[in-house]
Protein backbone atom coordinates (compact mmCIF):
# COMPACT_ATOMS: atom_id res chain seq x y z
CA UNK A 1 0.00 0.00 0.00
CA UNK A 2 1.29 3.60 -0.70
CA UNK A 3 1.89 5.93 2.04
CA UNK A 4 -1.30 7.78 1.54
CA UNK A 5 -2.71 4.83 1.29
CA UNK A 6 -1.85 3.78 4.43
CA UNK A 7 -2.46 7.37 6.22
CA UNK A 8 -6.03 7.70 4.78
CA UNK A 9 -6.22 3.70 6.28
CA UNK A 10 -5.04 5.09 9.71
CA UNK A 11 -7.01 8.01 9.40
CA UNK A 12 -10.27 5.64 9.27
CA UNK A 13 -9.17 3.74 11.79
CA UNK A 14 -8.57 6.82 14.31
CA UNK A 15 -12.11 8.29 13.15
CA UNK A 16 -13.79 4.84 13.78
CA UNK A 17 -12.11 4.40 17.51
CA UNK A 18 -12.03 8.32 18.50
CA UNK A 19 -15.49 8.95 17.09
CA UNK A 20 -17.36 7.08 19.49
CA UNK A 21 -15.88 9.29 22.76
CA UNK A 22 -19.14 10.60 23.76
CA UNK A 23 -20.66 10.70 27.21
CA UNK A 24 -23.28 8.19 28.60
CA UNK A 25 -26.72 7.77 27.45
CA UNK A 26 -29.08 10.18 29.82
CA UNK A 27 -25.92 12.50 30.03
CA UNK A 28 -28.44 15.55 29.44
CA UNK A 29 -30.73 14.83 31.97
CA UNK A 30 -28.33 14.05 34.46
CA UNK A 31 -27.11 17.91 34.14
CA UNK A 32 -30.35 18.91 33.74
CA UNK A 33 -31.32 17.28 37.11
CA UNK A 34 -28.31 18.53 39.12
CA UNK A 35 -29.40 22.30 37.47
CA UNK A 36 -32.54 21.69 39.01
CA UNK A 37 -30.91 20.55 42.22
CA UNK A 38 -28.87 23.49 42.55
CA UNK A 39 -31.65 25.99 41.20
CA UNK A 40 -33.62 24.57 44.32
CA UNK A 41 -30.52 24.77 46.80
CA UNK A 42 -30.62 28.57 45.71
CA UNK A 43 -33.87 28.77 48.03
CA UNK A 44 -33.08 26.57 50.51
CA UNK A 45 -32.30 27.63 54.21
CA UNK A 46 -29.40 29.21 55.14
CA UNK A 47 -29.35 27.02 58.45
CA UNK A 48 -29.02 24.14 56.55
CA UNK A 49 -26.39 25.13 54.13
CA UNK A 50 -24.17 26.29 56.81
CA UNK A 51 -24.54 22.94 58.49
CA UNK A 52 -23.94 21.22 55.53
CA UNK A 53 -20.70 22.91 55.08
CA UNK A 54 -19.85 22.72 58.32
CA UNK A 55 -19.94 18.61 57.62
CA UNK A 56 -18.18 18.69 54.73
CA UNK A 57 -15.52 20.29 56.54
CA UNK A 58 -15.48 17.92 59.08
CA UNK A 59 -15.77 15.12 56.79
CA UNK A 60 -12.31 16.88 54.78
CA UNK A 61 -10.52 17.42 57.99
CA UNK A 62 -11.39 13.70 59.27
CA UNK A 63 -9.83 12.43 55.74
CA UNK A 64 -6.55 14.72 56.47
CA UNK A 65 -5.78 13.45 60.04
CA UNK A 66 -6.63 10.01 58.51
CA UNK A 67 -4.10 10.80 55.64
CA UNK A 68 -1.69 12.33 57.99
CA UNK A 69 -1.80 9.09 60.50
CA UNK A 70 -1.00 6.70 57.76
CA UNK A 71 2.10 8.96 56.57
CA UNK A 72 3.32 9.33 60.02
CA UNK A 73 3.25 5.16 60.19
CA UNK A 74 4.76 4.50 57.34
CA UNK A 75 7.43 6.93 57.56
CA UNK A 76 7.84 5.44 61.09
CA UNK A 77 8.06 1.96 59.80
CA UNK A 78 10.72 2.71 57.33
CA UNK A 79 12.89 4.57 60.12
CA UNK A 80 12.18 1.42 62.65
CA UNK A 81 13.58 -0.91 59.39
CA UNK A 82 16.71 1.11 58.97
CA UNK A 83 17.39 1.41 62.43
CA UNK A 84 16.95 -2.71 62.58
CA UNK A 85 19.13 -2.71 59.59
CA UNK A 86 21.94 -0.84 61.43
CA UNK A 87 21.89 -2.50 64.46
CA UNK A 88 21.75 -5.63 62.44
CA UNK A 89 24.66 -4.80 60.31
CA UNK A 90 26.66 -3.11 63.74
CA UNK A 91 29.82 -5.05 63.93
CA UNK A 92 30.22 -5.10 59.96
CA UNK A 93 30.06 -0.91 60.21
CA UNK A 94 32.02 -0.56 63.31
CA UNK A 95 34.41 -2.71 61.27
CA UNK A 96 34.72 -0.41 57.91
CA UNK A 97 34.56 2.64 59.94
CA UNK A 98 37.51 1.73 61.80
CA UNK A 99 39.25 0.02 59.10
CA UNK A 100 38.28 3.69 56.69
CA UNK A 101 38.82 5.73 59.51
CA UNK A 102 35.41 7.30 58.82
CA UNK A 103 35.62 10.03 60.43
CA UNK A 104 38.32 11.77 58.39
CA UNK A 105 35.70 10.47 55.39
CA UNK A 106 33.10 11.80 56.62
CA UNK A 107 32.23 15.38 57.96
CA UNK A 108 29.70 14.84 60.59
CA UNK A 109 28.38 18.54 59.53
CA UNK A 110 27.76 17.39 56.00
CA UNK A 111 26.49 14.07 57.20
CA UNK A 112 24.07 15.97 59.71
CA UNK A 113 22.77 18.45 56.63
CA UNK A 114 22.41 15.30 53.86
CA UNK A 115 20.31 13.84 56.85
CA UNK A 116 18.02 16.95 57.47
CA UNK A 117 17.39 16.97 53.59
CA UNK A 118 16.59 14.04 53.24
CA UNK A 119 13.87 13.80 56.52
CA UNK A 120 12.97 17.09 54.52
CA UNK A 121 11.83 15.31 51.77
CA UNK A 122 10.30 12.11 53.56
CA UNK A 123 7.93 14.97 55.52
CA UNK A 124 7.39 17.43 52.69
CA UNK A 125 4.03 15.76 51.89
CA UNK A 126 2.41 15.84 55.17
CA UNK A 127 4.19 19.86 55.84
CA UNK A 128 2.04 20.39 52.75
CA UNK A 129 -1.33 19.71 54.42
CA UNK A 130 -0.46 22.38 57.07
CA UNK A 131 -3.09 25.33 57.38
CA UNK A 132 -1.01 28.29 55.96
CA UNK A 133 1.33 25.86 53.80
CA UNK A 134 -1.02 24.43 51.92
CA UNK A 135 -0.49 26.38 48.26
CA UNK A 136 3.07 25.82 48.56
CA UNK B 1 -19.73 27.23 15.20
CA UNK B 2 -23.32 27.57 13.18
CA UNK B 3 -25.48 26.84 16.55
CA UNK B 4 -24.15 29.98 18.19
CA UNK B 5 -25.99 32.28 15.95
CA UNK B 6 -29.09 30.61 17.36
CA UNK B 7 -27.98 31.00 20.51
CA UNK B 8 -26.04 34.27 21.27
CA UNK B 9 -29.51 35.94 20.08
CA UNK B 10 -31.54 33.96 23.24
CA UNK B 11 -28.96 35.03 26.06
CA UNK B 12 -29.09 38.44 24.79
CA UNK B 13 -32.98 38.75 24.71
CA UNK B 14 -32.67 37.26 28.31
CA UNK B 15 -33.59 33.79 27.39
CA UNK B 16 -30.87 32.00 29.24
CA UNK B 17 -32.26 28.94 30.04
CA UNK B 18 -34.03 28.13 26.64
CA UNK B 19 -30.38 29.34 25.17
CA UNK B 20 -28.89 26.64 27.75
CA UNK B 21 -31.04 23.80 26.21
CA UNK B 22 -30.22 24.37 22.90
CA UNK B 23 -26.38 25.11 24.04
CA UNK B 24 -26.17 21.63 25.66
CA UNK B 25 -27.06 19.24 22.75
CA UNK B 26 -24.49 21.53 20.40
CA UNK B 27 -21.33 21.40 22.80
CA UNK B 28 -21.54 18.21 24.78
CA UNK B 29 -19.58 16.16 22.31
CA UNK B 30 -16.75 19.21 22.33
CA UNK B 31 -16.44 19.72 25.75
CA UNK B 32 -16.39 15.51 26.35
CA UNK B 33 -13.56 15.24 24.20
CA UNK B 34 -11.94 18.78 25.18
CA UNK B 35 -12.23 16.87 28.71
CA UNK B 36 -11.15 13.91 27.71
CA UNK B 37 -7.69 15.22 25.77
CA UNK B 38 -6.89 16.72 28.62
CA UNK B 39 -8.06 14.65 31.82
CA UNK B 40 -6.94 11.08 30.08
CA UNK B 41 -10.21 9.43 31.13
CA UNK B 42 -13.96 8.94 30.81
CA UNK B 43 -15.65 9.08 33.82
CA UNK B 44 -13.12 12.49 34.91
CA UNK B 45 -13.83 13.32 32.15
CA UNK B 46 -17.95 12.90 32.25
CA UNK B 47 -18.17 14.13 35.46
CA UNK B 48 -16.22 17.31 34.70
CA UNK B 49 -18.35 18.05 31.66
CA UNK B 50 -21.16 18.02 33.95
CA UNK B 51 -19.44 20.24 36.40
CA UNK B 52 -19.01 22.46 33.07
CA UNK B 53 -22.77 22.63 32.12
CA UNK B 54 -23.39 23.28 35.67
CA UNK B 55 -21.33 26.30 35.35
CA UNK B 56 -22.32 27.82 32.11
CA UNK B 57 -25.86 27.89 33.29
CA UNK B 58 -24.42 29.51 36.14
CA UNK B 59 -22.50 32.16 34.34
CA UNK B 60 -24.76 32.24 30.65
CA UNK B 61 -27.06 35.32 31.87
CA UNK B 62 -23.36 37.03 32.22
CA UNK B 63 -21.96 36.46 29.26
CA UNK B 64 -21.78 39.46 27.74
CA UNK B 65 -20.78 38.88 23.96
CA UNK B 66 -16.90 40.34 23.78
CA UNK B 67 -15.53 36.58 22.85
CA UNK B 68 -17.49 34.22 20.31
CA UNK B 69 -19.53 32.11 22.93
CA UNK B 70 -17.52 28.74 21.45
CA UNK B 71 -14.06 30.71 22.39
CA UNK B 72 -15.61 31.45 26.08
CA UNK B 73 -17.06 27.56 26.50
CA UNK B 74 -13.80 26.08 25.68
CA UNK B 75 -11.87 27.85 27.90
CA UNK B 76 -14.10 27.53 30.76
CA UNK B 77 -13.76 23.91 29.84
CA UNK B 78 -9.71 23.96 29.59
CA UNK B 79 -9.30 25.68 32.95
CA UNK B 80 -11.83 23.46 35.08
CA UNK B 81 -10.09 20.63 33.04
CA UNK B 82 -6.37 21.44 33.98
CA UNK B 83 -7.32 22.24 37.53
CA UNK B 84 -9.06 18.72 37.95
CA UNK B 85 -6.01 17.33 36.46
CA UNK B 86 -3.72 19.58 39.16
CA UNK B 87 -5.53 18.26 41.95
CA UNK B 88 -5.61 14.85 41.43
CA UNK B 89 -2.11 15.01 40.92
CA UNK B 90 -2.20 16.62 44.18
CA UNK B 91 -4.42 13.87 45.91
CA UNK B 92 -4.23 11.15 44.28
CA UNK B 93 -1.92 8.17 45.86
CA UNK B 94 -1.14 4.90 45.37
CA UNK B 95 -3.61 3.70 47.98
CA UNK B 96 -6.77 5.69 46.60
CA UNK B 97 -9.25 3.37 45.08
CA UNK B 98 -9.35 6.32 42.12
CA UNK B 99 -6.01 5.11 40.78
CA UNK B 100 -7.42 1.43 39.85
CA UNK B 101 -10.70 3.23 38.73
CA UNK B 102 -8.89 4.94 36.43
CA UNK B 103 -6.61 2.27 35.41
CA UNK B 104 -9.54 0.02 34.70
CA UNK B 105 -11.38 2.37 32.93
CA UNK B 106 -8.15 3.46 30.89
CA UNK B 107 -8.19 -0.58 30.19
CA UNK B 108 -11.19 -0.48 29.16
CA UNK B 109 -11.46 2.12 27.04
CA UNK B 110 -11.30 0.57 23.29
CA UNK B 111 -14.17 -1.02 22.78
CA UNK B 112 -13.59 -3.66 20.39
CA UNK B 113 -10.65 -5.69 19.47
CA UNK B 114 -6.64 -5.89 19.74
CA UNK B 115 -6.54 -3.72 16.46
CA UNK B 116 -8.27 -1.16 18.20
CA UNK B 117 -7.16 -1.12 21.29
CA UNK B 118 -3.42 -1.15 20.19
CA UNK B 119 -4.15 1.80 18.37
CA UNK B 120 -5.68 3.28 21.36
CA UNK B 121 -2.10 2.46 23.74
CA UNK B 122 -0.67 4.19 20.50
CA UNK B 123 -2.72 7.46 20.43
CA UNK B 124 -2.13 7.46 24.43
CA UNK B 125 1.66 7.31 24.54
CA UNK B 126 1.98 10.41 21.98
CA UNK B 127 3.03 13.50 23.44
CA UNK B 128 0.07 15.57 25.32
CA UNK B 129 -0.23 18.33 22.72
CA UNK B 130 -0.27 15.58 19.51
CA UNK B 131 -2.91 13.64 21.42
CA UNK B 132 -5.22 16.44 22.49
CA UNK B 133 -4.76 17.82 18.88
CA UNK B 134 -6.06 14.01 17.62
CA UNK B 135 -8.50 13.54 19.75
CA UNK B 136 -10.10 16.40 19.19
CA UNK B 137 -9.57 16.30 15.34
CA UNK B 138 -10.88 12.63 15.18
CA UNK B 139 -13.55 12.89 17.41
CA UNK B 140 -16.00 14.72 14.84
CA UNK B 141 -13.76 15.29 11.65
CA UNK B 142 -13.60 19.08 13.20
CA UNK B 143 -11.19 21.00 10.90
CA UNK B 144 -8.10 22.49 12.31
CA UNK B 145 -9.01 25.92 12.51
CA UNK B 146 -11.68 24.76 14.80
CA UNK B 147 -9.59 22.10 17.29
CA UNK B 148 -6.94 25.37 17.24
CA UNK B 149 -9.92 27.20 19.27
CA UNK B 150 -10.43 24.25 21.46
CA UNK B 151 -7.19 23.84 22.50
CA UNK B 152 -6.65 27.66 22.18
CA UNK B 153 -3.18 27.36 19.72
CA UNK B 154 -2.24 28.97 16.74
CA UNK B 155 -3.37 26.82 13.70
CA UNK B 156 0.13 26.19 12.60
CA UNK B 157 1.04 24.91 15.48
CA UNK B 158 -2.09 22.39 15.41
CA UNK B 159 -1.26 21.47 11.89
CA UNK B 160 2.44 20.56 13.11
CA UNK B 161 0.98 18.29 15.95
CA UNK B 162 -1.28 16.75 14.20
CA UNK B 163 1.11 16.12 11.38
CA UNK B 164 4.13 14.55 13.67
CA UNK B 165 1.06 12.45 15.33
CA UNK B 166 0.41 10.52 12.57
CA UNK B 167 3.93 10.29 11.54
CA UNK B 168 4.29 8.34 14.43
CA UNK B 169 0.90 6.58 14.47
CA UNK B 170 1.38 5.07 10.75
CA UNK B 171 5.52 4.48 11.54
CA UNK B 172 4.09 2.43 14.75
CA UNK B 173 1.38 0.69 12.42
CA UNK B 174 3.71 0.12 9.96
CA UNK B 175 6.14 -1.74 12.29
CA UNK B 176 3.69 -3.32 13.69
CA UNK B 177 2.01 -4.54 10.62
CA UNK B 178 5.72 -5.90 9.88
CA UNK B 179 6.11 -7.93 12.80
CA UNK B 180 2.84 -9.57 12.45
CA UNK B 181 3.55 -9.87 8.83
Amino acid sequence: MSDDGKLAALDARLRGLIGRLDARPGFEERVMARVAALAAHAGADPADLRAQFERRRELARRRLARDAWTHGFTIAGIGIAAAALVWRFAPEIRRWALATDADAVIDPLRLGGYCAVVLLLVLWPILRRLPGLRNL
Amino acid sequence: MPADDAIVPLIQAGRAEEAFERLMPAYRRRVIGLAYSILRDRAAAEDLAQEVFVKLWQALPRYDGRARLSTWIYAITRNAAISALRSRRRSVSMSDPAVFEEVESREAAPESGDEAAALWRQVETLPERQRQAVILYYQDERTVEEVAEMLGMPVNTVKTHLHRARASLAAAFGKAGREVA
